[in-house]
């Protein structure tokens, strides 16, 4: 009985999944696998090994370590603020009654509605002092118009200010959703021993989440290390002021389509990609993310 | 920043990178979008080609060309026209496509209209390989000598005409006839004049201004017309780069105290916060193309009927060379399965009278001589301006200085991204000159380019 009770129930596992394998390997294995061919070889033809001197070149390009270096200051900006935003949200949630809650949630919910080029004109909008409707703010700072707010020096306060906007909503329902499986034996009997709703928050409520905060950690760096489309369109849409080669990714892009060199740009993507991978796996390491309870 | 630019600004955000595998996935995607933009005609190679198929042209172009290529259609029934529209701001759209055609070995489209002349530059190069030489038999060469002295030089390499160009773009002088009268101002005809008149419009009417020079391609005008050695091709792959050579500081130093006293502003003209700030006619002057009269004094500004004219550009001791700011180009593949054909569409688009003589089908001034002489007739006759800008837009139209190469790829964005960007921070021209060539040698020569200075 127990036999042909499983193998039905695996099948359908599997009919779940398929959908989703089928999508990565098109979408995100098979064209990893390419990216990396391409790295490691002398032209898009062929052309045989290259070693490591694609990786090289594009290292030594005039524009990869200031790329790296806006990138790095803008993830710095991006993960604290989104860390600590959307934790001390999701507990604000948390804590409150069910009815404001749920409005919270759809609140904050919303901004990420839109997909990410469509927030990104809504960004524009925002960010022209002429047509503004928090134009005040900006011209308080002493900004007049659409070239003064995207100085360079704003730029990665910028992208983390539109990268918050669109992709914190999302977490915060996470975070409360993981919030919520906090079995509350558990807070009732820390309020019991005397525990604030602070110490509560801290002591109890964080170090149950901490691995969907690891999670987030992760998943935010890959995507906040691929940078792309908030430079490239702010960039257009502010004439130009901005470099095109502003993120590595689009560095990466600049290779490929502009110098038609598919091999300097794999090179970069394979970058972004190790990068990724370290810090995802040292996030792994030090929180036990993998560790079975 | 082209007309054209200015209407396509904003489109290429599909390349959205999400997950650990996207730097990767966004060349893919980017194949993608390339294979959904092929159209099936196109898609047939040389070899398969059948001979009722030699008679179909494949043509991309924008949506201000289109008239033109069905007026084509119509009077040619014997061809069939395969149209495709793309936004025709090439500044990275059209070497993706080109590119990824290489990679596949077909797609290519025939024909090309650009409104960007980098185009013509990376398409001729050997990487890519996509533009067909045109006067080496396809072009004849007394059509090619009708095009306005200095138009085709962006579209030649080492002697080899690689496209047509559709319009000029010539920087001319345009003033507020009414306001200069009304103050008795008179037109500058020398740099020293300008200079001086915006002295006096800082003091005697502040908020009014002769200039502008935040717009990406501010300086294919202020310092093309100045013959600043930015980018002058001087041999193959070969680029003379020297920003603060005489020429150039001479125009820094010119702008920079009317940058600072207000009379030439730093917002790009087309952009919001310069349309709030100079509607309707706070423009008093401003060193601008030619197509500025319609596009940027009547549709956006507003200017009343009957106050703007033009003159020609303020000039230098013994020079007379002014800017160019734009001006698109056609360009045909060296894949075509028939070339002659390809060809004689774009001469077609680019000379016909029936299309480019006329202001309503073709809005700016035609490259092409004869057909410019039958344009300007029309150009005034909705009588906008205060008199006819005929006489202004044909000299100056010969006078475009022909040491502003095009080169592989967007020199205005060097500029804008180093000096439009310094002078928003409050920076000096003069002191960003370095900066700038610096910027350019840089992209230059990660481009395979030799440079050199004077």
């Amino acid at each position: 009985m127990t036999m042909t009770r499983r193998r039905p129930r695996s099948a359908a596992g599997y009919a779940f999944v398929a959908g989703y394998v089928v999508l990565l390997i098109a979408f995100g294995v098979a064209p990893t696998v390419w990216a990396l061919t391409l790295a490691f070889q002398k032209s898009t033809a062929g052309g045989g090994f290259a070693g490591v001197s694609n990786f090289v070149r594009t290292f030594e390009d005039y524009r990869f370590l200031p790329a790296i270096e806006h990138t790095g200051l803008y993830l710095l900006i991006w993960l604290v603020s989104l860390i600590t935003l959307v934790v001390g949200l999701a507990l604000g949630v948390h804590a409150r009654g069910k009815r404001s809650s749920s409005v919270l949630r759809v609140v904050y919910y919303l901004p990420g509605a839109l997909a990410g080029a469509a927030g990104v004109v809504v960004w524009l909008f925002l960010l022209d002092p002429a047509v503004s409707p928090i134009g005040f703010i900006l011209r308080a700072f002493g900004w007049t118009s659409l070239n003064e707010t995207v100085a360079t020096g704003h730029l990665p306060y910028v992208f983390a200010m539109m990268a918050f906007w669109s992709g914190a909503g999302g977490w915060i329902l996470v975070m409360y959703g993981a919030l919520n499986t906090i079995p509350a034996e558990l807070m009732d009997a820390a309020g019991l021993d005397g525990c604030s709703a602070w110490q509560l928050a801290i002591r109890i409520k964080v170090p149950m989440i901490r691995k969907w905060i690891a999670y987030m950690v992760i998943l935010a760096f890959a995507t906040g290390s691929q940078l792309f489309v908030e430079p490239q369109l702010v960039g257009e849409a502010s004439f130009g002021v901005i470099n095109p080669s502003w993120s590595p990714n689009q560095l990466a892009y600049v290779y490929a389509f502009q110098m038609d060199n598919f091999n300097g740009s794999a090179a970069i993507a394979v970058d972004l990609l190790v990068l990724g991978l370290l810090c995802a796996a040292l996030v792994v390491v030090r929180t036990g993310l993998f560790r079975a309870d | 920043m082209t007309r054209h630019q200015l209407l396509a600004r904003g489109s290429s955000g599909w390349l959205r990178s999400t997950g650990a595998f996207a730097a990767t996935a966004g060349i893919l995607s980017a194949c993608v979008l390339a294979g959904s933009f092929v159209p099936a005609a196109a898609s047939q190679t040389r070899a398969t080609q059948a001979s009722s198929s030699d008679q179909t042209v494949t043509v991309w172009t924008d949506g201000p060309r289109l008239p033109g290529f069905k007026l084509f259609q119509k009077t040619h029934p014997s061809v069939k026209l395969n149209i495709v529209l793309y936004d025709g701001d090439a500044s990275a759209d059209l070497p993706t496509k080109i590119a990824l055609y290489n990679r596949a070995g077909s797609g290519w489209p025939d024909v090309v209209f650009s409104g960007n002349q980098v185009d013509a530059a990376w398409a001729s190069d050997t990487q890519y390989h996509f533009a067909a030489p045109l006067n080496k038999g396809l072009v004849p060469q007394s059509l090619l000598n009708g095009f306005a002295t200095g138009s085709l030089a962006p579209c030649t390499f080492n002697g080899v005409v690689y496209c047509l160009r559709n319009d000029i773009a010539q920087d001319v002088l345009w003033y507020n006839k009414t306001l200069m009268t009304k103050w008795g101002y008179s037109v500058p005809t020398t740099w020293p004049q300008y200079q001086a008149l915006g002295e006096k419009v800082a003091a005697q009417h502040p908020g009014y201004i002769i200039g502008e020079i935040g717009n990406t391609n501010s300086a294919d005008a202020y310092f093309a017309g100045s013959e600043c050695p930015a980018q002058e091709l001087v041999g193959n792959l070969k680029v003379e780069i020297d920003t603060t050579a005489p020429d150039c500081t001479r125009m820094a130093n010119l702008l920079d105290p009317l940058i600072k006293d207000g009379s030439i502003t730093d917002l790009p003209a087309g952009s919001n916060d310069y349309v709030k700030k100079y509607r309707p006619n706070k423009v008093l002057m401003d060193y601008a193309a030619s197509w500025y009269g319609e596009y940027i004094f009547e549709d956006l500004l507003k200017t009343p009927k009957g106050e703007m004219a033009a003159a020609l550009p303020p000039t230098w001791p013994g020079d007379s060379y002014t800017g160019d700011q734009g001006g698109g180009i056609y360009l045909v593949s060296s894949h075509a399965a028939n070339p002659k054909l390809a060809a004689e569409v774009a001469e077609f688009m680019a000379t016909s009278i029936s299309f480019q003589g006329n202001p309503v089908t073709a809005p700016t001034y035609p490259a092409y001589k004869p057909a410019a002489a039958v344009w300007l007739k029309a150009v005034n006759a909705s009588g906008y301006f205060a008199q006819s800008p005929a006489g202004v837009f044909t000299v100056t139209a010969n006078e475009l200085w022909p040491g502003w190469s095009a080169l592989t790829f967007d020199t205005d964005l060097n500029w804008a991204n180093t000096v439009v960007a310094g002078i928003t921070a409050g920076k000096s021209i003069a002191s960003l000159l370095g900066p700038w060539g610096t910027s350019l040698k840089n992209q230059a020569q990660s481009l395979g380019y030799s440079v050199v200075s004077s």
